[in-house]
């Protein structure tokens, strides 16, 4: 607790607090990364489940930074979110889900990149497997990705009720 | 008709009542609302990474199969984001961060419709890797600043109230 709150006095975490746009900027970058990162995830699990066939799961895969640039994009802004209301966040059980559902997403995303390489046995020269595969194991885990990924969405709305107790206020 | 009017208009409408008859349903609203973000935002982004000309192994027409998707987030931010303006439409309506919002999602919707008529069914027939003609190029560009700038634009709301 010491270190949440020493945390929640820095100079830049009072800054996020009280300037009229650090908020909002920081929470319209949090919602670019959402973009990226979520974004991208859903199109991977939706093309192992059937959808646009013709779009190469490779091609996807060489796709992957967009999604580590929202990642990092939304772990920055993230963190400074967190500085600016550190005691609060840490006891609130919308965040702790929202974590566990960001950590889950990760974990999923590994899982089902090993199950599409086959266990990135086969690689080529340029360091990609050289087929993917689309298993029944695929298949279930992209279903999981999907609820895993709308879970950390679903969470992270409802952090700011659970904080200010604000759900008549209706705020954004 | 005075603005006020349409304001107050809005507000009574059925879906006005609905959204404030509970203080649960704006939340839930905002929880669609973000999840169609994640729906338009990840089909549009391959669309326009590949209409680009950056994912030279997409055929153009396979990317273009998101395009449900993209439509379904869409109406899932179309009719959560009509709620939230009918729930308080003064507070919605006057604000400077929401109107310049519309009139992204405005031109983000021109855009699209641009090259739905104009440049879709020739381009989804190109193989991968097929040179896109610039207009398609710097369509698929001003389509990316845009959405994003309704992103933005959106997270701003609250910054102008």
């Amino acid at each position: 607790m010491d270190f949440v709150a020493w945390l929640q006095a820095l100079p830049l975490s009072e800054w996020v607090q009280t300037s009229d746009y650090g908020f909002p900027l920081l929470l319209a970058a949090h919602s670019i990364g959402l973009a990226g990162v979520v974004g991208m995830m859903v199109v991977l699990d939706l093309r192992v489940l059937g959808l646009a066939e013709g779009i190469p799961i490779a091609a996807l895969s060489r796709l992957m930074p967009v999604a580590w640039w929202g990642f990092a994009i939304n772990a920055l802004s993230g963190i400074l979110l967190f500085m600016a209301n550190a005691t609060r966040l840490v006891t609130n059980w919308a965040f702790i889900l929202k974590m566990s559902a960001v950590v889950l997403g990760g974990i999923v995303s590994w899982l089902l990149w090993r199950s599409l390489t086959g266990h990135a046995a086969a690689a080529n020269g340029r360091g990609e497997p050289a087929t993917f595969t689309i298993t029944r194991n695929a298949r279930i885990i992209a279903v999981i990705s999907l609820l895993v990924w709308f879970g950390a969405i679903l969470f992270g709305r409802v952090i700011a009720y659970v904080m200010d107790h604000a759900i008549l206020h209706g705020g954004g | 008709m005075h603005l006020a009017d349409l304001f107050t208009a809005a507000h009574d409408t059925w879906l006005g009542v609905f959204a404030r008859s509970n203080p649960y349903i704006y939340t839930i609203g905002l929880i669609v609302h973000f999840t169609g973000l994640a729906l338009l935002m990840g089909a549009i982004l391959l669309i326009d990474i590949t209409l680009l000309g950056f994912a030279r192994t997409i055929p153009p027409g396979a990317a273009l199969k998101l395009l449900p998707v993209a439509i379904l987030g869409f109406v899932l931010n179309l009719l959560t984001g009509v709620m939230f303006f009918c729930f308080d439409p003064e507070r919605f309506g006057l604000n400077p961060a929401f109107q310049v919002k519309m009139l992204l999602v405005l031109l983000a919707g021109l855009n699209a419709l641009w090259f739905t008529l104009a440049e879709h069914r020739e381009v989804a027939h190109l193989p991968a890797g097929a040179t896109l003609a610039l207009k398609v190029r710097i369509s698929a560009a001003i389509s990316l600043t845009l959405w994003f700038g309704v992103i933005v634009a959106g997270r701003m709301i609250v910054a102008f109230q």
